[in-house]
C-alpha cells in the first residue's frame, strides 16, 4: 500500500469500515510514513471537531413552541384536497410565486439527456456533423468559453480536455449537447449546449443538477400556454415581465414528474436564436429561470 | 390524486419528528428563526403529500429528513441567507446561563472552536454541506445519505471527501487545534 492508496481509503480507515486485512495494510504504511500519519491524524481531528461543533451549537437550541400553532392555523385555511394535483399546483403557482430559485428546468431536461449521453457513449462514438472530434470540441470549449472554465474549476476540474466527452443530438440541427464525463465515476460533470452553426455556447449546466434526474419530457404532448397564466407570473416576477416586454414568444409548455418526485408544472421556451427561457414551477414557485443571450449565459437572479 | 393526512396524523408526526427537523435545519442554516420556518413548511408538505407516501421507502422519518434537507437548502440558496455570526454563538452561550463576558477561558475557547467549525461549515456549498450535516450531525451512513439526497453512493462519498478536504484545510492550516 502506498500514499495514494491510503489517501483513497482514508475515510474507510477512520470510519473503521475496512476489513482487518486492509486495516493492517494501512497501519503498516502509517508506521513508516509520517506524512500519511499526520494526514490521518488531521482528518480524525477534523471529524471530531465537526461532531462537537455541530452538536454543541444545535443541542442548545430548541424549536419554537409556536410552530405547531402556526402549522395548525395554516392547515385550517387549506381547502380539502378535491382537485387534481395539476390544478392544485397551478393554484399554488398563482398564489405563491414569490421567489426565483436556481435550478432551471432547462438543466433538468439536459440532465435527462445526460443519461442518454452515457448510454450513447458506451454504445457508439458520436460526432458533430462538421466532423470535429469530441476531444477537439471539448478543448475548444474549454479554451474559448471562460464561463465554462471558471465553473468547472470551481467544481475542482481544471483540465476539461482530459475528461471524456460525448456529443448528443437533441432533435434540432442547430444545437447539440456536449457532455463532460468523469472517466473514473462515469458521472456527468457538465453539459454544454452548443450552437452547431457558429459553435457558440448556449448554456452550461454543472455537476449537481445533471446527475440525478432521468427525465426526458416530450414536448410533443405539450399544451398551448395560457397567456393569462404567464401574465400572472409576470406580475409577480419582474424578470419574467422584462423578458415578455422584450417581445419573446412562448412556444410551449409541458407537465411531468421528475425522478425526484417533484411535480414540474411547466416549461416555457421563448425562442428563437437570442432567447431561450425555461421556467419550472414545482411547489408553486418559479424554480428556475434561464436567459441566454448569444454567447453569454445569464442565470437570472442568481 | 394527492391524498392528505389528517390533522391528528400530522400532529403525531410533528410530535415525533419536529425536533429532528429543527436540528437538521438549524445545522444547515445556522439560524433558529429560519429553521423554525423550515419546520413549519416541512409539516405543511407532510400534510399535503403524506397520504401518498409509500412507507416501504424508508418510513416517515427518512422522508421527513429528506424534505427538511431539501427545504433548508432551498432557504439557504436565497440571497438573504447568512452564516452564523459570532454574536449568535455568544447569544447561544448566554442561553445556557453563562454571561458572555464572564465565560471562563476554557469555555470561551470551546465557544471559539465551535464558532470556527460552524463558519467553516457555513462556507461549504449546499451539496457538500448537506452531506456533512447528515454524516457528522445525524451520524448517517453513506448509504442512508444517498437514499435521503437521492444521489448515487459514489457521489455521496466524493462530496464527503471533497468537503472534508476543504474543512480540513480551513481548520488545520491556521494552526487551530483542540
Amino acid at each position: 500500500m502506498n500514499c495514494k492508496d491510503v489517501e483513497r481509503e482514508l475515510f474507510d480507515y477512520l470510519d473503521d469500515t475496512m476489513s482487518p486485512c486492509e486495516q493492517e495494510a494501512v497501519k503498516s504504511h502509517l508506521s513508516i510514513c509520517t506524512i500519511c500519519r499526520q494526514k490521518v491524524e488531521d482528518f480524525a481531528l477534523t471529524q471530531q471537531e465537526l461532531r462537537q461543533g455541530l452538536t454543541g451549537f444545535v443541542a442548545r437550541a430548541s424549536p419554537s413552541p409556536h410552530n405547531w400553532a402556526i402549522i395548525e392555523a395554516r392547515l385550517a385555511v387549506q381547502k380539502p384536497n378535491d382537485r387534481s394535483l395539476l390544478e392544485q399546483s397551478m393554484a399554488r403557482i398563482r398564489r405563491n410565486v414569490t421567489q426565483v430559485r436556481y435550478r432551471p428546468l432547462y438543466q433538468k431536461v439536459i440532465a435527462g439527456l445526460t443519461v442518454v449521453a452515457i448510454v450513447v457513449t458506451v454504445c457508439l462514438t458520436a460526432y458533430l456533423p462538421q466532423g470535429h472530434s469530441n476531444k477537439a470540441l471539448a478543448t475548444e470549449l474549454a479554451r474559448e468559453d471562460p464561463g465554462l472554465r471558471v465553473m468547472m474549476q470551481e467544481e475542482g476540474f481544471s483540465d476539461l480536455a482530459s475528461l471524456e466527452t460525448a456529443v448528443v443530438e437533441v432533435g434540432r440541427e442547430d444545437m447539440r449537447y456536449v457532455h463532460f464525463i468523469d472517466p473514473e465515476t462515469h458521472m456527468p460533470l457538465a453539459v454544454v449546449a452548443v450552437n452547431t452553426k457558429d459553435r457558440s455556447v448556449l448554456s452550461i449546466s454543472i455537476n449537481e443538477t445533471t446527475e440525478n434526474l432521468v427525465l426526458i419530457p416530450s414536448l410533443e404532448g405539450s399544451e398551448p400556454l395560457d397567456r393569462q397564466y404567464l401574465l400572472d407570473l409576470a406580475r409577480d416576477n419582474p424578470e419574467v415581465g422584462d423578458i415578455l416586454d422584450a417581445g419573446a414568444v412562448v412556444t410551449g409548455w409541458c407537465h411531468y414528474t421528475s425522478s425526484r418526485g417533484e411535480e414540474v408544472i411547466a416549461e416555457l421556451r421563448l425562442d428563437e436564436a437570442e432567447w431561450l427561457l425555461n421556467l419550472s414551477f414545482p411547489e408553486g414557485s418559479v424554480k428556475g429561470l434561464y436567459k441566454n443571450l448569444g454567447k453569454r449565459t445569464v442565470i437570472v437572479n442568481d | 390524486m394527492a391524498k392528505q393526512l389528517g390533522r391528528e396524523e400530522i400532529e403525531a408526526l410533528y410530535c415525533q419528528y419536529s425536533d429532528m427537523a429543527f436540528r437538521i435545519s438549524l445545522a444547515i442554516l445556522g439560524d433558529s428563526e429560519k429553521a423554525n420556518d423550515v419546520v413549519q413548511e416541512v409539516f405543511i408538505k407532510v400534510h399535503q403529500l403524506g397520504g401518498n407516501f409509500n412507507q416501504d421507502r424508508g418510513g416517515f422519518k427518512a422522508w421527513i429528513r429528506r424534505i427538511t434537507v431539501n427545504q433548508s437548502i432551498s432557504v439557504r440558496r436565497r440571497k438573504d441567507s447568512h452564516c452564523l455570526s459570532f454574536e449568535m454563538v455568544e447569544a447561544e452561550g448566554s442561553k445556557i446561563g453563562i454571561p458572555a463576558s464572564k465565560l471562563p477561558d476554557e469555555v470561551l475557547l470551546a465557544k471559539e472552536k465551535e464558532y470556527r467549525v460552524q463558519q467553516a461549515i457555513c462556507a461549504l456549498d449546499e451539496k457538500h454541506l448537506s452531506v456533512i450535516v447528515l454524516r457528522y450531525f445525524e451520524e448517517l451512513s453513506y448509504e442512508e445519505i444517498a437514499e435521503i439526497l437521492q444521489i448515487p453512493l459514489g457521489t455521496v462519498k466524493s462530496r464527503h471527501n471533497k468537503a472534508m478536504k476543504l474543512l480540513n484545510k480551513e481548520l488545520r492550516e491556521d494552526g487551530f487545534e483542540l
